[in-house]
């Protein structure tokens, strides 16, 4: 009988220490995250196509050059297309986002949580990557998103500096990558939802989706397609990091 | 009928002071009633002709929406839906176009921005237009200073009130010829565009509030708004780019096995990839047609605004039937809140009347039931003399239709002459709230027939309905019993 009770507490321990010592390392996995899509040692630079849906209306496409330098917090975005909106462009430089319009030649000042043109992507989703950072993970469970095992984290936000407050993430359990993000507002309602299906462009040691979908779920039909094209980890000269060469570029 | 007219008038005249107590109250209410008609209606057909010939023409197409939608944008504060371009925009056109009612039509975007004034940002709402067309259907707009806009070219009008208050606010002068930096805050983001002003307008039919706005060409408007101009078709789009897009399930993406793609590493950019990342193309309008791109309105005037519901009706059963989320509706709906000001005012004045009407019902009602109670003897011997029930009832129905009609024209009359002397005198809008309500500053009130056939209605109301209980208790009374009642 007690040799009974002590085998029943044994077991009970050991699981107890199992499940513990099951509990991910969000943090870390967010880390990893960010690593994958932030670029320290090396700059970037891609093409994205956005092609955005609305009921009602014809399909708009918009192509962006983007190139990064995330060591000094800069990027640069510029439009290649549509026609009438070519030459526009975005350059961040560390807290500041300068909006450039070739037509009038002017700049103003833009926000990392604005809409690129009229698409569903943000000009955050093109920065540099700061899960880990920017937010605290308060819940998380295991789950499938279709064959692919996940855990399914939710964050919120330490601060007013990011796009959404609370996210809920769909991480894969073997790569550290994200396959579907829910964007909340504060109050908890779902605003957007971005799925980042596994296919991927293998840039060195990195995996970057090559496609990913962005849902308005305040404004049903709207969504946006974005394409990731010509990635490279080319250096890049110093002046694309300038007013002067949004100024030059569209002249 | 002589002999019961005589009846009616001898019982009027005995009873003077009743009679005039009644008389009063009738002449006093009809008379309110066709002032406050006469100038609501005035004021309702000055709101109508200012939004009609200056804003919305009769009828306006839109996309549909699930909150009201006006000419000035979605009427609720804070939504977060945007104004929808009219869906199948060329077809809905050429549909429209093809009525022979149609007069002239006219396309439109509305959009707000910031107007940048040296170190300060104004406010401006902009009206995006096709100046040929425009121009032809409201030619209410005078151009004080400079020109109308030209088709294609940029440039903005602005009203002539707009700019005095520019200046007076931020102490600098704008004319024609001068460029203003617009920056828009819609929900695409920041834009800037920078126009000239290309001429100053003031509105032939004065409405402060409303010649704030300013007219703009309808491609800066378009690029102000974020407003998607290129389309698809522009461009030859990689299958792989839609491809999302085209899912039912986008979640069965899931289900799909890992697909790597290892890119090849490009060499560096030269300077000359660099600078010629635009491909050389022309940054700007030149490729974009204006009227095939997108426009949140359509603005139909018609021949005969009398046409307006039907033609209202044939555009929304044309929509249903083409399946086009589109919408058609009245100039008042078009104008927004401040149409309806007049109406809600009109409501409420006449649920005023109709409760004054009540009153003088109850009142006549009272005074003919104590005299019939008085001629209790009369009707007595009347009705013993052989008359029947209808006599009296017509006895009574006469008095009442005497009184009524009698102080009741009077009224028409008393309101007729003041409505006439305002009218030559004409009432001062001393405020923007009555300058929107009398569609105009001088309010010079008319009497419609309506109005005067309405009154005529209520006259006649309430002496039917005022004689029916008296008469009821007049024919309860047994000609015996009458007979012996003594008073």
């Amino acid at each position: 009988m007690k040799a009974k009770f002590s085998l029943f507490h044994l077991i009970f321990f050991f699981a107890f220490l199992l499940s513990g010592y099951t509990e991910p390392n969000f943090k870390a996995i967010l880390k990893e995250i960010d690593n994958m899509n932030n670029f320290k040692e090396s700059d970037f630079s891609a093409t994205y196509t956005i092609v955005s849906e609305k009921p009602g209306e014809q399909t708009s496409v918009m192509k962006i050059q983007m190139f990064r330098r995330d060591r000094e917090d800069k990027f640069l975005m510029l439009i290649l297309q549509p026609e009438v909106q070519k030459g526009q462009g975005y350059l961040r430089i560390e807290d500041n986002v300068w909006f450039y319009d070739p037509e009038s030649r002017k700049f103003s000042h833009s926000s990392l949580k604005e809409n690129i043109q009229d698409s569903e992507a943000k000009n955050s989703d093109f920065k540099v990557s700061s899960l880990s950072e920017d937010y605290d993970v308060t819940s998380w469970q295991e789950d499938k998103l279709g064959r692919y095992d996940v855990y399914v984290v939710e964050l919120e936000a330490k601060h007013s500096e990011v796009s959404y407050p609370k996210l809920k993430l769909w991480i894969r359990k073997d790569m550290n990558q994200v396959l579907k993000v829910e964007n909340y507002s504060l109050s908890g309602r779902l605003m957007r939802t971005a799925l980042y299906p596994p296919s991927y462009i293998k840039l060195g040691n990195r995996y970057l989706p090559s496609k990913m979908l962005f849902i308005d779920e305040l404004r049903e039909g709207e969504k946006s397609q974005v394409t990731l094209t010509d990635a490279s980890l080319s250096s890049l000269p110093d002046y694309v990091f300038t007013k002067s060469y949004l100024e030059r570029v569209s002249r | 009928m002589p002999v019961l007219l005589r009846i009616a008038f001898r019982n009027l005249k005995e009873h003077k002071s009743k009679t005039l107590i009644i008389g009063i109250i009738i002449a006093l209410g009809i008379s309110i009633l066709t002032i406050g008609n006469s100038l609501m209606d005035t004021a309702a057909r000055g709101i109508q002709k200012t939004f009609i010939e200056n804003y919305t023409g009769h009828i306006m197409v839109s996309g549909k929406t699930d909150s009201p939608l006006s000419i000035f944008g979605m009427q609720m504060a804070g939504a977060t839906e945007k104004v929808p371009v009219i869906p199948q925009y060329e077809k809905v056109k050429k549909y429209v176009v093809s009525l022979p009612e149609v007069e002239a039509v006219t396309s439109q975007v509305t959009g707000y921005a910031g107007i940048e004034l040296g170190e300060e940002r104004g406010f401006v709402i902009l009206f995006g237009i096709e100046p040929e067309s425009y121009r032809k259907m409201f030619s209410s707009i005078e151009i004080i200073e400079g020109r109308y806009l030209e088709p294609g070219e940029e440039g903005i009008l602005l009203g002539e009130s707009k700019i005095l208050e520019i200046e007076k606010e931020y102490d600098i002068t704008i004319g024609a010829g001068d460029q203003v930096i617009l920056n828009s805050f819609g929900a695409a983001g920041f834009k800037i565009r920078e126009v000239p002003v290309r001429g100053i307008f003031r509105l032939k039919q004065k409405t402060e509030g409303l010649d704030q706005i300013g007219f703009i060409d309808i491609q800066s408007l378009r690029a102000l708004e974020g407003m998607v101009v290129a389309t698809a078709s522009d461009f030859k789009l990689d299958e792989e780019e839609t491809k999302l897009l085209n899912l039912d399930s986008p979640e069965s993406l899931f289900s799909e096995d890992d697909i790597v793609e290892t890119e090849t590493s490009r060499s560096e950019y030269s300077q000359q990839e660099l600078m010629g990342i635009l491909g050389g193309g022309e940054g700007g309008t030149g490729s974009i047609t204006i009227d095939s791109g997108a426009w949140h309105y359509l603005l139909i005037k018609l021949k005969n605004g009398r046409d307006m519901p039907r033609i209202i009706a044939e555009l929304n059963s044309w929509f249903d039937r083409e399946n086009i989320p589109a919408t058609a509706v009245d100039w008042k709906t078009a104008a927004g809140g401040m149409a309806m000001t007049s109406d809600i005012m009109k409501t409420v004045f006449n649920i005023a009347i109709l409760i004054v009407a009540v009153v003088a019902v109850i009142i006549i009602m009272n005074t003919l039931v104590i005299s019939v109670i008085e001629r209790t003897p009369e009707i007595g011997t009347i009705r013993a003399l052989g008359a029947r029930k209808s006599f009296v009832w017509k006895m009574f129905a006469l008095e009442t239709f005497t009184i009524s009609v009698l102080f009741g024209t009077m009224g028409i009359m008393l309101g007729v002459i003041i409505i006439g002397v305002l009218n030559i005198i004409g009432i001062q809008a001393t405020n923007t709230f009555l300058n929107v309500l009398f569609g105009g500053p001088v309010l010079r009130p008319s009497v419609s027939s309506g109005t005067i056939l309405s009154a005529f209605g209520i006259i006649v109301l309430i002496g039917f309905l005022s004689h029916l209980y008296p008469v009821w208790v007049a024919l309860k009374i047994q000609p015996v019993k009458a007979i012996q009642t003594e008073y």
